[in-house]
């Protein structure tokens, strides 16, 4: 082989080989839309449950609070950002379901804090994290054949 | 001449090294809701039992106290992606069609939200932002 060759024989060499060993990753990801702002501000208390549904859809969540208080949440995230090599994951899954017990940094949303008769009493928006970090965290859902339902707490 | 071949060579090796690199995705999980099967459920009037008859077995059963409240859903994610040598851009789209279903102490559907937008996930080439939120 010519000397002069052998540079562009070693760069292309290197150009071939190299996604197999390293990779520069970019990665965004949308999950869902956010809620108009301008609908979230509709939502004001003394609403229903039922008002609320036909005003926001379905929520992304729904859990129970203490005294048979109900609360739902509305979730929506981007994601974005660099990873370099094989094994790094950029971005959350992509996971619509936005588990209560899994909440992510980049989860965002409207959560609703209904009383026990179903009425609409507060309504916060930011990290949705943050808004049900300090709230009551969901039953497991056991049943069993012929038992009776779980009795609300006391 | 010479040049002009080399040139047109070396152009159409670019096409084949790169075309390659670009992919599109498409998943799904669970199946579609129908609006014209969630328009038939009646707050005040439709069972768990109709429900079920409907629509099949939920997701996703929260327990409220005596009360219920049930889960259906179906995702589509869509993914576009390009990949230049070393160099990967992705963007997923995920979107949903989503029904919760509210029952009473009886097991009666006292209320009912649902959100149709998985028809709405897009393929987005990697470097755009459409949707992000406002």
């Amino acid at each position: 082989m010519k000397p002069r060759l052998v540079p562009a024989v070693a760069l292309a060499a290197a150009l071939f080989t190299a996604p197999a060993c390293v990779r520069l990753r970019f990665e965004q990801t949308n999950l869902q839309r956010p809620l108009p702002r301008a609908t979230q501000e509709l939502v004001a208390p003394g609403m229903s449950l039922a008002e609320c549904l036909e005003l926001l859809g379905a929520p992304n969540v729904v859990w129970e609070q203490p005294d048979g208080r109900l609360a739902l949440a509305y979730a929506w995230s981007h994601s974005f950002g660099w990873g370099f090599a094989a094994s790094v994951d950029v971005t959350r899954n992509a996971n619509a379901s936005f588990d209560f017990d899994d909440l992510s940094e980049d989860v965002y949303g409207l959560a609703l804090f209904f009383d026990r008769d179903w009425t609409l009493v507060e309504s916060q928006r930011g990290r949705l994290r943050e808004l049900t970090a300090l709230r009551a965290r969901r039953r497991p859902n056991i049943f069993f054949p012929g038992a009776s339902p779980t009795p609300p707490p006391q | 001449m010479h040049h002009r071949s080399a040139l047109t060579g070396l152009g159409l090796a670019l096409v084949a090294l790169l075309t390659p690199g670009c992919f599109l995705s498409r998943n799904s999980v669970n199946v579609p809701l129908h609006a014209e099967k969630l328009a038939q459920l009646t707050p005040g009037v439709s069972t768990q039992a109709e429900v079920l008859a409907s629509l099949g077995a939920p997701i996703d059963v929260v327990q409220l106290g005596f009360r219920t409240a049930w889960r259906y859903d179906y995702t589509v994610e869509k993914r576009a992606g390009l990949t230049l040598f070393v160099i990967t851009l992705i963007n997923t789209d995920v979107q949903q069609d989503r029904l919760w279903l509210f029952f009473d102490e009886k097991g009666v559907l006292a209320a009912a939200g649902s959100t149709i937008d998985a028809d709405k996930a897009v393929y987005e080439l990697p470097w755009t932002n459409e949707h992000a939120q406002k």
